[in-house]
């Protein structure tokens, strides 16, 4: 891990930590990585294809597509016939949303699933022990699930981000992924 | 009993399709696809965002030629211009100039009459005729109105639905369940209450930066309050208009009992952000 990736990952788990401080979050699992595959392209043979983008591609995808790559590295599977799965993240209102996205062999969009939602809900807790539960717990263990929390109507949630992702791995599949 | 949860980015939003019944997953799965399949086909007719779809081509087109128009966006349409006219024009399809000129809606270069409104919208034979030139935007209804569509494909399914369309819920079995209600967009307060319907929907200020604010047609201003109104209703596009109409003008009681609908509005206190939120719960 180069410096300036570290001072992004300390800066990143620092707002994570904050953000869990202030709020409850709620997660929502739909889909496993192997459903959303076997939904997205059947039972088409696909193998592991994980990719790490040089800072040049980040910075040219991040330039083509007008949106910020927070990660280099993509978690992929591809197929014989060079159709793409990946596993992705975007961010939702406060937190992250875990996504696969099918990619066919032109570059186009097959289909998009959204693997985890989380987001963040109101009642900031600010009592020591309830603080003290984040304590050594890693970034991946810090969201608290509200199982009673099923049904949600709220104003519109706009998903724009998710959709700035898709074009993001587009563009990333225009300048990388189609000459694997 | 199998249980299947899905959600897709459709319509602008996150559509969330819960399905439960004595049937196989892969069975689940099928049902699942051919109702995200529907939400397809409706957003490819309806959006105002693509200048392809059948909404764009009718508002390029139906002030100088009576346009057809598929089902779909005809009965929305058709529903749209009974609540105008029952609300006396608090709800109107209408508005899409002023999102527009907002820039909360793409500029297409159509041209519009600054006096236009949906009294200058006839259906007539399945062809939808423009009196003057103007733009409809059917962001208010049209999520709604998938949602019902979705469950009226399910009909014959001995299932538990409930399908949630980025905060346009309805719920098959509905009795005995509770909905929580987002109070407040910052920090994102939820207030549980019983379902009074099968369906719900939410109109709030509180994503105006990247979503629609509700704009009262009769005055074209931006209705700025902190209120957060729900409505439910027999079916989600009832809910999703009405709740617009409400948080415009919350003493229309008698619009909402005819059409067997009630409203809930929320005012959450905004001094502090740690506060409880303080409730105003109003049946009106």
């Amino acid at each position: 891990m180069n410096r300036r990736d570290f001072v992004r990952t300390l800066a990143m788990s620092t707002l994570g930590v904050l953000t869990t401080f202030n709020n409850r979050v709620y997660a929502k699992t739909y889909l496993t990585p192997d459903q959303a595959k076997r939904l997205i392209w059947s039972d088409l043979a696909m193998v592991q294809t994980n990719i790490s983008l040089t800072e040049q591609q980040q910075k040219s995808i991040q330039r083509s597509s007008g949106i910020r790559v927070w990660s280099r590295n993509i978690r992929a599977l591809k197929s014989s016939d060079n159709h793409w799965l990946i596993y992705d993240q975007v961010i939702g209102k406060h937190e992250n949303i875990d996504i696969a996205v099918g990619l066919t062999n032109e570059g186009k969009v097959k289909a998009v699933e959204v693997l985890v939602y989380r987001e963040s809900y109101g009642h900031q807790v600010l009592h020591p022990k309830w603080l003290g539960q984040f304590v050594k717990k890693s970034a991946s263990d810090r969201v608290k699930v509200d199982k009673n929390i099923v049904n949600i109507s709220g104003a519109t949630l706009s998903c724009v981000h998710l959709t700035d992702g898709v074009n993001r791995l587009t563009h990333t599949w225009n300048q990388v992924l189609q000459y694997i | 009993m199998e249980t299947l949860n899905r959600c897709k980015p459709l319509l602008g939003t996150y559509v969330d399709i819960c399905l439960s019944g004595e049937m196989s997953k892969s069975r689940l799965m099928d049902l699942s696809s051919m109702l995200f399949s529907e939400f397809e086909k409706i957003q490819t007719l309806m959006s105002f965002h693509s200048p392809d779809s059948e909404l764009s081509i009718i508002n390029r087109k139906a002030y100088q030629q009576p346009c057809k128009l598929s089902n779909h966006t005809y009965k929305v349409i058709e529903q749209a211009l009974q609540l105008s006219a029952a609300s006396d024009g608090l709800f109107d399809i209408s508005i899409a100039p002023k999102l527009v000129a907002q820039q909360l809606l793409p500029d297409h270069g159509i041209p519009s009459h600054h006096s236009a409104s949906w009294k200058d919208i006839s259906l007539v034979d399945n062809c939808i005729k423009f009196a003057k030139p103007l733009l409809i935007d059917l962001g208010g209804i049209a999520k709604g109105y998938a949602v019902d569509q979705a469950f009226s494909l399910l009909a014959s399914e001995p299932l538990n639905i409930v399908i949630n369309a980025g905060g346009d819920l309805r719920i098959s079995h509905w009795q005995g369940k509770t909905v929580s209600i987002q109070v407040d967009g910052e920090n994102g307060a939820l207030r549980e209450i019983p379902m009074a319907n099968s369906a719900v929907a939410t109109s709030a200020n509180y994503y105006t930066e990247n979503g629609y604010p509700i704009i009262c047609p009769l005055t074209q201003s931006t209705v700025i309050d902190n209120k957060v109104v729900s409505v439910f209703a027999p079916n989600c596009m009832l809910a999703d208009a009405l709740s617009k109409v409400v948080f415009i003008n919350s003493s229309n009681k008698q619009l909402l009992d005819s059409l067997n609908a009630v409203a809930s509005i929320f005012h959450p206190h905004q001094s502090k952000s740690d506060s409880p939120v303080s409730i105003c719960h109003t049946s009106l």
